[in-house]
């Protein structure tokens, strides 16, 4: 289970955008996070997979704080994948911060061979994105955080990586939290909507 | 043709040839159930006989250096972005631009307007109010009766306070007159004259999305185009910026409407001009859009099936070829982007995918368009 303990979090200078915040997300659970612009759910997503550290609560997988090194259990896909890559890193380079990624999964996120010689500028925003997911999934995450991560695409693309993600957490009975503005994707996805604040 | 290659003078078409095409401009629409490669809505007019705005086999490509040589080998050739594209705006409606992102839809913002990159080649056929327009001409027209919404508040000056800046938009008029027309705009869309004093940011995004609407009413345009005013923008916000477009095609006016939010679009677009691959596969009356079975092109019902709220499908073929065409970027090399607009066009593959595409009987019928919504031209 993944769990939010007492988080309170606040950026430097700002009053906190929560405190003693709680969330649980079992596995082969879809959550939906609900919240207007500006409350703060990027910055929750950013917690839960370890990129910030709550100034008081933990995240707990299992009952266990995430790992401070090595690969981390869960993961985050990013709203701007332009920005999650090293610009200066071919995308061959990119994928293999996940280590091995098999092939079969380039395929299912169509990822064509000729884009792994490509520096992220010559690529757009959903072949980025492709990536981000395949650098993600090759982790074998436990837990799943989707960040707005097809508000970008257009219809087909999005419902196309949005069955690759179904698939692997149903694959892996891995949990998900989403953040959507599309209350039609929300309700297509989520099992639980959680309100923020 | 209308052309325009590198600041040259745009090309005049012969007399005879000018006769024809405003013949065909002027064809009868009333009863016609498709022409002009469209369909309508019940709300489409034809005030004086015509289109507000149309735009026929625009095309635009770019000439660049051959990404793929080496560097100082690297050879000039043209990159084509825009291929043969048509869609035309009636009185009294908006019309959707919907596709992928990156897939050239602002490239058509620019051509309509009349702005163009030095190494860019436009040609094709524009006509305004039943005016046949040539690259001075669309100069002259852009802010004098078509005018931008543009997609980010950062377009407005930082340093000048807003009440200056939507007045300077109409600099025909005296200033004793601007002053009124500035007044009238920013009551009608509920801004307090004190807004006037304020710099851009002490806007709300509302607020500022509203002062851009303002700018470019200053001087009653007949058409806008707005290129993705929504993005960032949360659900409620979205509707409320739309509405104001809907408001002012109500008044007989046109708007085109750039999106890739499909949903937006079809809430509150009349038509929907579907864009794939730097072309429009299909426009057609956002009506069609309750039913697969109205849509013509496999991609606009590739699109349909993909929407969350009808089946979520990703297309055949997930991460296969037919994927991998849904979603082409401009960044994709000339080669590239040359074969699979050769695929897109090719009568053969799009066969085999009407045919393998049949969920449903309504869609059976591929091609079928059986006239269901209203010809009331």
């Amino acid at each position: 289970m993944l769990e939010a303990r007492d988080i309170t979090f606040g950026y430097p200078g700002a009053k906190p955008l929560y405190s003693g915040f709680s969330l649980q997300v079992e596995p082969g659970e879809r959550v939906a996070l609900q919240a207007p612009s500006g409350f703060g759910k990027t910055t929750l997503c950013r917690v839960l997979a370890g990129f910030e550290r709550p100034q008081t609560g933990q995240v707990l997988v299992d009952g266990q704080p995430l790992p401070r090194r090595g690969v981390c259990p869960v993961q985050l896909i990013q709203q701007h994948p332009e920005q999650a890559v090293d610009p200066r890193l071919r995308m061959r380079k990119t994928l293999a911060e996940a280590g091995e990624v098999p092939q079969q999964l380039l395929d299912d996120l169509g990822i064509r061979d000729e884009w792994l010689q490509r520096y992220p500028h010559e690529l757009s925003g959903g072949e980025l994105q492709r990536f981000c997911i395949a650098r993600a999934l090759a982790t074998r995450p436990r837990y799943l955080i989707c960040d707005e991560v097809s508000t970008m695409l257009d219809a087909v693309t999005q419902a196309h990586i949005w069955h690759v993600l179904l698939d692997y957490a149903a694959r892996e009975n891995a949990g998900m939290l989403l953040v959507s503005h599309t209350p039609a994707l929300t309700a297509r996805i989520a099992t639980r909507e959680v309100a923020l604040a | 043709m209308m052309t325009k290659t590198n600041g040259g003078a745009p090309m005049e078409a012969s007399s005879a040839g000018r006769a024809a095409e405003l013949a065909h401009e002027r064809t009868a629409h009333e009863g016609a159930q498709l022409h002009h490669h469209h369909t309508h809505a019940a709300t489409s007019s034809h005030g004086g006989g015509h289109h507000l705005l149309q735009v026929e086999d625009l095309s635009v490509s770019f000439r660049m250096y051959d990404e793929g040589a080496p560097y100082f080998k690297a050879k000039q050739h043209d990159v084509q972005v825009l291929h043969e594209l048509s869609i035309a705006v009636h009185a009294g409606e908006i019309v959707a631009v919907v596709g992928a992102s990156g897939s050239g839809k602002t490239l058509l913002a620019d051509a309509v307007l009349g702005l163009f990159e030095p190494n860019a080649t436009v040609t094709g056929r524009i006509w305004f109010d039943g005016e046949r327009m040539d690259a001075a001409g669309l100069r002259a027209l852009r802010g004098h009766g078509l005018s931008l919404v543009p997609q980010s508040v950062s377009h407005l000056d930082p340093m000048m306070r807003v009440g200056k800046q939507v007045e300077g938009f109409a600099n025909d008029l005296s200033k004793a007159e601007r002053k009124t027309r500035r007044a009238q705009l920013f009551e009608r869309y509920g801004l307090g004259p004190e807004v006037a004093r304020l710099y851009p940011h002490e806007l709300s995004g509302g607020m500022a999305r509203r002062v851009l609407l303002c700018c470019a009413l200053m001087d009653s345009p007949r058409v806008i185009v707005a290129d993705e005013p929504t993005p960032g923008l949360d659900l409620d916000l979205a509707v409320r910026a739309l509405d104001d477009f809907r408001a002012f095609a109500n008044e007989g006016n046109g708007v085109l409407l750039i999106t890739h939010d499909i949903e937006l679009a079809l809430r509150v677009a009349d038509r929907v001009a579907v864009f794939k691959d730097g072309t429009v596969v299909e426009e057609t009356a956002t009506a069609s859009f309750a039913d697969p079975g109205l849509l013509r092109h496999p991609f606009t019902r590739e699109l349909w099936h993909a929407l969350p709220e009808h089946d979520f499908a990703a297309g055949e073929g997930a991460g296969g070829k037919g994927q991998e065409q849904a979603c082409e970027g401009e960044k994709e090399s000339a080669s590239e982007q040359v074969r699979e607009h050769e695929k897109a066009s090719s009568p053969v593959p799009a066969q085999v995918r009407e045919g393998e595409e049949t969920p449903t009987p309504a869609s059976a019928g591929a091609g079928g368009f059986d006239g269901k919504e209203g010809g009331a031209c």
